[in-house]
């Protein structure tokens, strides 16, 4: 992948991650709660990640944009600037800027983004939304030793004060790790942390004695008292002492020392015994030490000569380009064909060497190679394998654009993000998805007064549930909006001529509910005024059923609709040969394939008015590919390449004008009519938008040993070499 | 900033990169290395450049090891406070690359510790 | 039939055959609250003017690259790919038996749906959409059948519209799978 994709992707993971903390924030709003600053600090983090990744590609105004952006959130994570409404849409936008951005600089002939005019209103909203700086009193931070104090960032100050005005206590937490385990045990323990309060630092103790382990104190402001802590933290290998009382903390809490300062990082004294128990971090862990040793002195630093510690935490994906998987698909394929060939030659050999017993185990071996061959083939497959998920936060960000856009209160809920999809299909689905959810939020989810009318909760809700069901996974995409009344439904058939009166009178409600499938139910004049988009149910079905997946309907009046698509995990995958005949690109089923080879003209000969070519001692009879199909002719090169084709016991070779690739293709069927020519199998998509055609070999070369009479001639000619 | 500070000062000085991901790692790195010098953003989640800083200079095998210590852009962070902390030197990005340079080929030329 | 625009319809005029005239036509389309008109799509085929019902038609796209298929009759194009879904496309020209143009800027494809299947229609230029009184289309003239020309069981019905004629075609005739492949190659087919 190029450095350029590569980082083009980890944009776009970080995008969806801003994305993500976005969405939380506004939930947490909706839910009246105050935002966990951790959520504006991670967004923040990721739009700074991002800003350094821009700058070293050259993207469309990513970097200006995530400059401005980056201020911004700072302003909001600092309480400068108030986290709200105006500003959320502000952030939603910006999302879908980077989304444009990043589509536009992969492929030109999308609209460019307007990134300016964005930057100008966030300039804009920024002088004016900024408070002035706090002239209130600030709050004495004294009692925090000087060491302390002067290495906290801007961010972590503000937090502190934030904890304290909020009349928090602070609690300062001294830990130690096992060296290796650092990035483990951070992460426990900060999950236990955040049931207790907000981490507000890590400060690491010196510590030069011992090497082998990390010592820190990680303050933390919380409401709850210090037996909660030293409850909750009981097992791990910690000790922890309060700072400060909280400024309005009620006199209840008089068996806690009061304000008391915190010394230098190694709390000696103070240790608490009853704390420092035994810690549970695995086997390597010795038993817990007074952290305070005396400095060993004399300690020969060994600079170079120290080789490079494997220090990297565990990375559990790997990113991986889809290409990099059809490149493993195809050495796989050709894998096979190589014990293909093996076992085949063995096949024979077993005939003729029946009695030796070698030869029969070396067939044996080979078979079991095969099957371990496809294995790995499935596993390839495994691999294009996305959760939905993926799929499902960019509709969450649809749901919430287009209730604004309506005026509606909508909400999405999903379940079974973590089902998997073929990652050609997840990406079929999505604008499938997306229109059922522009109609459901447009059509379905009433108005807030009229649900409010109907005794329905006030904010709509649509549901997205993904579940596997043994080889298919079913899509459901429901509303509990105004549902669809099939009667009315019925009528505006019979209006529009899509059914007769006869047909109508016997619809039961199904089938009537399945009219929206039919084309030219919703007029165009309907969808472009609703929507925006002139497409309706019938595109969406025609799309699904291209992905030989299913989609029904069921609704009821004033409950809500639900849509049912089934689809399939995985599409028709093959392998296939992608060569050039007659000048034209075609694709051939790897599978049909004995072997490929390249001759030279001069090499054919010719036998009774048949063309062959000498391999390996046999005569190969020949046909031509742009012959067969009446294709132009490529001019006499020197070379021919050849497919040998098996067609029961007779070998046959296809000459094409050239070999391109191997290459996992999707075979879609070519419809009614075409899919009648004979020799045609189907066709894919290779590349963006050209169509290849993929060969059915085995009979366009029946044909030709029909017409031509090849294969039977060469046994009866028992032709030499 | 890796790659950056990585290309400048590559093949002018004579220099063997280790790289932490984070304020973590590279206690866990400097747990187990004392390099001759040592390059820190400031701005990093959890533990800080500044944090990183204080470790560096509380502990007595890597308290003199010189440290160049980066702003990056749009965070102007209180020089005074970085320099208490005990940084040898301090940039902004964004800066001249030769100042780097310099400033790397200074410390590392320079009295011992 | 090549040759055969303006005049065989100027002759059919001037047979008697009833064509709906423009006023009638015009009267009733700007002033009617009707729903029952029938909307099409008019586009263009050399220098006739053809339609089909709007709710045959799923989309009108750009030409897109569509690669030949072999053993097929000259007027099917090819197949392509659109959206991820495969299109069999044919030249609507060719098919009708009028000379087809060469594909020019306005050149469209019409998409259209019959049944749970879908294919493009490669036309000249599309025009509008019009709104037509179903009372205002009229019989095609038997004169049509077996001229050598357009054959007649293509057309639907003819109508009025500005002035000019507009054929509206039956699409399931004018598109006919069982067609596509060439007649040397159909199953079950001796010589022709």
């Amino acid at each position: 992948m190029t450095s350029q994709l590569t980082a083009l992707s980890e944009i776009q993971d970080l995008v969806e991650e801003f994305s993500r903390s976005l969405l939380q924030i506004e939930s947490e709003r909706t839910e009246g709660k105050e935002p966990d600053p951790d959520l504006i600090n991670g967004a923040f983090r990721a739009v700074h990640t991002l800003k350094g990744i821009a700058s070293m590609v050259e993207v469309g105004q990513l970097v200006e944009l995530s400059h401005e952006l980056e201020n911004c959130l700072d302003d909001i994570r600092l309480g400068k600037r108030a986290l709200d409404s105006p500003s959320l849409d502000l952030l939603f936008s910006s999302v879908d800027l980077y989304t444009a951005s990043l589509g536009y600089s992969v492929d030109p002939s999308l609209p460019a983004p307007d990134v300016n005019s964005f930057l100008a209103r966030i300039g804009d909203a920024r002088t004016q939304g900024t408070t002035a700086a706090s002239d209130q009193e600030q709050v004495s931070l004294e009692w925090l030793h000087e060491d302390v104090r002067s290495v906290l960032t801007e961010y972590e100050e503000f937090r502190l004060r934030q904890n304290i005005e909020g009349g928090k206590a602070i609690y300062s937490i001294h830990v130690s790790f096992d060296l290796f385990d650092v990035d483990g045990g951070i992460e426990r323990l900060k999950s236990k942390l955040k049931t207790l309060g907000e981490v507000l630092a890590y400060l690491p103790s010196a510590d030069a004695s011992r090497d082998d382990r990390i010592d820190l104190d990680i303050l933390v402001g919380s409401g709850k008292g210090l037996d909660v802590f030293r409850a909750a933290l009981k097992g791990e290998t910690a000790s922890t002492e309060r700072l400060n009382t909280g400024a309005r903390l009620s006199g209840a809490d008089a068996d806690v020392p009061v304000a008391r300062s915190h010394e230098s990082t190694r709390p000696e004294a103070s240790a608490d015994a009853s704390a420092r128990t035994e810690a549970a971090f695995g086997s390597q862990i010795d038993a817990v030490e007074p952290v305070l040793a005396p400095p060993v002195s004399g300690l020969q630093s060994s600079r170079k000569s120290d080789p490079p510690q494997s220090i990297r935490s565990v990375v559990q994906t790997v990113r991986v380009e889809l290409s990099r998987l059809d490149t493993l698909m195809n050495l796989v394929g050709e894998l096979r064909v190589i014990q293909g060939d093996f076992a085949r030659t063995l096949a024979r050999a077993e005939d003729t060497l029946r009695a030796v017993p070698e030869v029969r185990t070396l067939y044996a071996q080979t078979r079991q190679m095969g099957r371990r061959i496809d294995e790995l083939r499935d596993r390839i497959l495994d691999v294009r394998m996305v959760p939905v998920g993926q799929m499902f936060d960019t509709l969450a960000r649809v749901v919430r654009k287009l209730s604004r856009e309506h005026g509606k209160e909508v909400r999405l809920v999903v379940s079974g993000e973590q089902t998997e999809l073929d990652k050609l299909i997840v990406e079929e689905l999505s604008d499938p998805l997306m229109h059922m959810i522009r109609n459901a939020i447009d059509h379905g989810i009433e108005p807030v007064e009229q649900r409010s009318a109907a005794g329905k909760s006030l904010t709509g809700k649509i549901s997205l549930t993904a579940r596997q069901r043994g080889n298919s996974v079913e899509i459901r995409v429901e509303d509990d909006g105004q549902g669809m009344d099939w009667l009315a439904l019925r009528e505006r058939a019979v209006s529009r001529g899509l059914v007769s009166l006869e047909e109508a009178e016997v619809m039961t409600s199904i089938e009537a509910l399945r009219l929206i499938f039919v084309p030219g139910f919703s007029t165009l004049d309907d969808l472009s005024r609703s929507s925006g988009r002139g497409v309706g149910m019938d595109v969406v079905k025609t799309n699904i059923m291209r992905l030989s997946g299913q989609i029904d309907v069921e609704s009821e009046v004033g409950v809500g609709t639900s849509f049912r698509l089934t689809l399939p995990v995985t599409l028709a995958i093959i392998q296939a040969l992608v060569i050039e005949g007659g000048g034209q690109m075609f694709c051939v089923p790897l599978g049909s394939v004995l072997e490929s080879l390249m001759f030279e003209r001069s090499e054919i000969e010719t036998i009774e008015g048949f063309e062959v070519i000498s391999l390996r001692s046999e005569a190969l009879p020949i046909v031509y590919l742009d012959r067969i199909f009446d294709l132009p002719s490529k001019s006499n090169d020197g070379q021919l390449y050849v497919i040998v084709v098996g067609l029961a016991e007779h070998r046959v070779g296809l000459v094409v004008d050239d070999l391109l690739e191997q290459k996992d293709v999707v075979i879609k069927p070519l419809g009614p009519g075409l899919d009648a020519v004979p020799g045609v199998a189907g066709a894919t998509e290779i590349g963006a938008g050209q169509t290849v055609l993929l060969l059915d070999l085995a009979a366009i070369v029946s044909d030709a040993v029909r017409d031509f009479g090849v294969g039977e001639r060469r046994r009866v000619e028992g032709v030499p070499a | 900033m890796r790659e950056y500070v990585t290309s400048v000062l590559e093949g002018t000085v004579d220099i063997e990169f280790q790289y932490a991901e984070s304020g973590f790692h590279a206690l866990q790195l400097l747990s187990r290395v004392s390099p001759d010098l040592i390059i820190t953003d400031v701005n990093m989640p959890e533990v800080s450049g500044l944090e990183l800083l204080r470790y560096v200079r509380n502990s007595n095998r890597l308290k003199d090891t010189p440290v160049v210590v980066i702003s990056t852009e749009g965070h102007p962070v209180d020089r005074e406070r970085v320099k208490a902390a005990g940084a040898s030197i301090m940039l902004e990005k964004p800066f001249d690359p030769e100042v780097l340079k310099r400033a790397v080929s200074g410390l590392l030329e320079g009295p011992p510790g | 039939m090549s040759e055969s625009d303006p005049g065989i319809w100027q002759a059919l005029l001037q047979s008697g055959e009833v064509i709906a005239t423009e006023a009638e036509y015009e009267h009733g389309y700007s002033r009617s609250l009707r729903d029952d008109l029938v909307r099409m799509v008019s586009f263009r085929l050399g220098s006739e003017i053809h339609a089909i019902p709007i709710r045959q038609v799923r989309e009108i796209t750009r030409c897109f690259s569509v690669t030949a298929v072999p053993r097929t009759r000259a007027y099917v194009r090819g197949v392509g790919t659109l959206r991820g879904a495969l299109l069999p496309v044919l030249c609507l020209a060719s098919r009708l038996g009028l000379t087809p143009e060469p594909e020019s800027r306005a050149s469209r494809v019409l998409v259209v749906q019959i049944d749970s299947d879908a294919f493009g229609l490669l036309v000249d230029e599309v025009i509008d959409v019009v709104s037509l009184e179903p009372e205002s289309l009229r019989e095609p003239p038997s004169v049509l059948s077996g001229a050598g020309g357009v054959n007649r069981d293509f057309v639907f019905a003819l109508a009025r519209r500005a002035g000019k004629l507009l054929i509206v075609l039956n699409l399931t005739t004018v598109i006919a799978p069982e067609d596509f492949v060439a007649s040397e190659w159909r199953e079950g087919q001796g010589d022709r």
